[in-house]
């Protein structure tokens, strides 16, 4: 039998409320970890306004500790500064509210969390100057496509990644696009495994069980519509599952989108 | 017999002789930016003969004063006072004309106003037709000058330094050292091209003499007259008996023409006096060159050495207000300047702004107020290269705010006859402006503007970028530069005979303001390959989709939970562990459903650790015992209260109990109460399988 006893009447954390997810340097960057904080139940802010909000991180004997401000008052640290510049990809986390007299006292504690790792990503995002367009999809030479967003926006990084109402409304044309692009104007064969383009496939019937449509012959009417039925019923899928494309745009509406 | 006293003189060719056309531009004809280059050309020529003064801080340069004074039709000279000076002339020009007019009558062009050879013959009547006409003139004087130095007899095929020689006797053989701003040898050939005559006159004082030297310069064509055939060149002279296979040209002396020149200098009202310098005569000029153009192109060309005081320019003409553009009055002065269409960069608001630059920048600190940049000699290489993110952020900041920005930009070059690199400097400024349509840049090599380079057109900003005209980099780029000075090549043939690896430094350079405003006003371009990963994820396998097509289709039960088994033989825990104040109590367990008495257990106890699992605090108490300082000792720090049970052995952190009543306790406290303890409690002597119950 093996027990262990809390003491300081600390409150354990859920691991569900401390989403840390590792995210790829760009550019060759270290990585860097984004983080969900969900600590509003634990009455952490009634308790002690000054409670300071610290995460750890670490591997073996390697550490390192991020400060995000106090319960009461939230400071997420710039991308910058969540960098993964000690600790490596592979190390646990653990959120800790400690006591603000200085006492250092734990009022709360997540268990070890395992952070959610890079997965990769069948669209890579570009940020460049694109003049005025704020995005577009680049089809480059037939290998990969790459979403490309105009540098010039304020925030764009964090809108990319976060925004729902951007997303909501790009990411399903983007969708459309590549498979447009590959269906219709490259013709990839769904079944051809090998086709770097097949990921887009897979990803498209996770969504749509079934078979996707192969066009043999572009001038088929039918086969060109048959595709572009299936391609509008991914999207749609993509739309509501994914990005919930129609709810979030109605909730904008009400807060004045 | 030759006629005696000064006059024009063409040496007749000897057969053997080559005939040749002047190339240096387009003859006879107009170019829209002759006000430009007769002032690059002719103040550049003054500057670089500055004298030099004893100061404090060593040898200075003296101020440079240039006068451009226009006749007018008021002090303009009537056919019999100008006689003296076209004398010789004439009929040379005359021959040429009839020469156009042959060759325009055989062409088949004559009636195309646009053919170049109708647009020279045009010239060429109209500057015939001068002749019968007052004799008009703009005067180009300097002061503060050296005047044209040099053995005035010297005619070597190199006369390094000598000016004289280089005003008068050559072609495209520069004279000047390498800190000079002109240097191609054919700066001066912009004097006929400001005349409707293709020629000059001009007088010379140089410096630490008494006597004054006239001469003049006649560009035309091979022409043919009297049955002789002469060059394009002929010379304002002195009279000279000798031959024109012997003769060399020799200026109008004041030493044995006195009368002559003091009447000259008379006529066309020079200023000089008994000053050293240069003062040249520009007989007919074109209606180009008017005071507002050629005020215009001072401010547009030299504002540096303007606001610098080292260079004040006056320009009168009977008709207007006199203009004196200096460091005090640059100001005044462009706001009654000219403004051109298509010269973004010199209207009258650009050319302030970029005048109050200027003058920021050399109130800027050498080593506290640049950022130092290491500028990549080869291409790819990053800018600013020793940049890192944190300090472009902070110049994107500042220059987002409407800061000027400084910097010096390390260059390295080599010259050929260096053994290893040097590594040279400019000064780069540069500021926001978003009243620009399209970007200004600046280049400045000493004095010298350098009009023709354009790169941050898409920038809506303002740079200025400095070269020492006397560093490494200074000397490279005058040698890539063209005849003209408006741009910096690599390709250039000095370049390629004087530098090792020219290529780099010079567009480097030319493009660092563009390099250093990409960085800062374009967020770097960025990619990232997970960003979008939770709504394209790259890991979908095929074969997990028919595992999830086939749970879809009903084919499994995708909402079941997988359920732990039970065994139907499993126990209950025999013991209950409960937290005191500052421990843990040890008890039976009333649901373990067999006795304890005679059971024996072990208990382990440890402080449990932030990071790590439990073994890992284990070990990390036998560590602190081991080095003498255990977190706590059972019995002595922790005390153990028994009921029913007898202690075996208790040892650290861990001690063994018999049980002798199914009601039996162990209080174990005085923990530090700060942190939390794990207790492990296990039967000996049995399978801990089957006794483990759970860790509640």
């Amino acid at each position: 039998m093996l027990r262990r006893f809390n003491y300081t009447e600390r409150k354990p954390i859920r691991k569900s409320d401390v989403v840390v997810t590792i995210r790829t340097g760009r550019n060759g960057q270290e990585p860097y970890f984004d983080i969900e904080l969900r600590l509003g139940s634990y009455g952490f802010a009634e308790a002690d306004p000054e409670a300071q909000v610290r995460l750890e991180a670490w591997r073996g004997n390697i550490s390192e500790r991020w400060d995000f401000g106090t319960v009461s008052q939230l400071v997420v640290p710039s991308e910058q500064g969540r960098r993964l510049k000690e600790a490596p990809l592979s190390s646990q986390f653990r959120l800790t509210v400690v006591a603000g007299d200085g006492s250092g006292r734990l009022l709360g504690a997540s268990p070890p969390i395992r952070p959610v790792l890079p997965r990769g990503s069948l669209l890579h995002v570009a940020f460049e100057d694109i003049g005025d367009e704020v995005w577009r999809v680049d089809f480059g030479d037939g290998d990969q496509p790459q979403l490309v967003v105009n540098n010039k926006i304020e925030l764009v990084y964090d809108i990319v990644q976060s925004d729902d109402r951007f997303r909501s409304l790009v990411m399903p044309q983007v969708l459309r696009s590549v498979l447009t692009q590959i269906v219709l104007f490259e013709q990839v064969e769904p079944d051809d495994d090998e086709n770097p383009l097949s990921g887009w496939f897979n990803l498209a019937l996770s969504l749509v069980p079934g078979k996707a449509p192969k066009v043999a012959d572009p001038s088929d009417v039918v086969e060109r519509e048959r595709a572009q039925s299936w391609i509008d019923s991914v999207v749609s899928e993509f739309s509501t599952a994914k990005v919930d494309a129609a709810g979030v745009y109605r909730r904008a509406q009400g807060v004045g989108l | 017999m030759a006629e005696r006293g000064p006059r024009w003189r063409f040496a007749r060719m000897i057969p053997a002789q080559i005939n040749e056309d002047p190339v240096q531009g387009e003859f006879f004809t107009s170019a829209s930016d002759l006000p430009e280059r007769l002032v690059r050309e002719s103040i550049q020529n003054s500057l670089d003969a500055a004298r030099e003064v004893e100061t404090e801080d060593g040898l200075e340069n003296e101020q440079v004063r240039v006068r451009f004074a226009f006749s007018g039709e008021e002090h303009a000279l009537d056919t019999a006072s100008a006689a003296p000076y076209v004398r010789g002339l004439r009929r040379h020009f005359e021959a040429v004309t009839d020469e156009e007019a042959r060759q325009l009558e055989a062409s088949s062009a004559a009636n195309d106003p646009h053919d170049q050879s109708v647009r020279e013959a045009e010239a060429v009547y109209r500057g015939a037709s001068r002749f019968e006409q007052p004799l008009t003139y703009l005067l180009v004087e300097d002061f503060g000058t050296r005047g044209l130095s040099g053995d005035i007899r010297a005619n070597g095929a190199r006369e390094q330094n000598n000016n004289f020689w280089g005003f008068f006797r050559q072609i495209g053989i520069p004279t000047k050292g390498q800190d000079a701003a002109g240097s191609w040898g054919l700066g001066k050939w912009v004097f006929p091209d400001a005349s409707e005559i293709n020629s000059y006159l001009a007088v010379t004082r140089r410096e630490g003499e008494v006597v004054s030297y006239m001469m003049g310069l006649a560009t035309l064509k091979t022409h043919t007259l009297d049955g002789g055939k002469y060059p394009a060149y002929g010379h304002f002279a002195a009279g000279d008996d000798a031959d024109d296979t012997e003769w060399l040209q020799m200026p109008v002396s004041s030493r044995e023409d006195w009368q002559f020149v003091r009447e000259a200098m008379a006529d066309f009202q020079l200023e000089r006096g008994e000053e050293s310098g240069l003062s040249v005569i520009i007989p007919w000029p074109n209606e180009e060159l008017k005071p507002s153009t050629i005020a215009r192109a001072v401010i547009t060309q030299y504002f540096l050495p303007i606001i610098l005081g080292v260079l004040e320019v006056e320009i009168t003409h009977p008709g207007e207000d006199p203009r004196v553009i200096n460091e005090q009055t640059i100001m005044t002065e462009i706001g009654r300047m000219d403004e051109r269409d298509g010269e973004a960069e010199e209207t009258r608001g650009s050319m302030r702004a970029i005048v109050d630059m200027a003058d920021w920048a050399y109130e800027q600190d050498d080593d506290a107020g640049h950022l130092e940049i290491d500028v990549p000699t080869r291409g790819g290489g990053g800018w600013p290269s020793n940049a890192d993110e944190a300090q472009l952020e902070d110049l994107r900041e500042r220059y987002n705010r409407g800061e000027r920005l400084a910097f010096i930009l390390r260059v390295p070059v080599q010259h050929k006859s260096a053994s290893r690199p040097e590594t040279s400097f400019c000064c780069l400024y540069i500021e926001k402006d978003e009243s620009l349509a399209r970007g200004h840049d600046y280049y400045v090599r000493g004095n010298l503007q350098i009009p023709g380079i354009d790169t941050i057109l898409s920038h809506k900003a303002r740079s200025l970028l400095l070269v020492n005209e006397k560093s490494g980099l200074g000397h490279l780029l005058r040698d890539a530069e063209n005849p003209a000075h408006t741009d910096w090549g690599p390709t250039r043939d000095r370049v390629k005979q004087n530098w090792r690896s020219p290529g780099g430094p010079i567009e480097q350079v030319r493009l660092a303001p563009r390099r250093i405003l990409q960085s800062l006003v374009d967020r770097p371009v960025v990619l990232d390959k997970d960003m979008l990963a939770d709504l394209f994820p790259a890991d979908i396998q095929a074969a997990s989709l028919q595992e999830a097509t086939s749970e879809r289709r009903g084919d499994g039960d995708s909402t079941s939970k997988p359920v732990r088994e039970v065994s139907p033989n499993s126990q209950p825990s025999m013991t209950r562990l409960e937290s005191t104040k500052s421990g843990f109590r040890i008890s039976g367990n009333k649901a373990f459903t067999l006795t304890l008495e005679g059971a024996r257990l072990k208990v382990r106890t440890a402080y449990a650790l932030a990071r790590g699992g439990n073994s890992k605090a284990f070990s990390q108490y036998q560590r602190g015992r081991t080095d003498g300082s255990p977190d706590f000792l059972l019995g002595k720090d922790v005390t153990l209260a028994l009921d029913g049970c007898q202690t075996e052995k208790v040892d650290g952190n861990e001690f063994e109990i018999v049980v002798e009543s199914d009601d039996f306790s162990v209080s174990v406290n005085g923990f530090d109460e700060t942190r939390d303890v794990l207790v492990v409690v296990n039967p000996i002597g049995e399978d801990r399988a089957g006794v483990e119950g759970g860790d509640d």
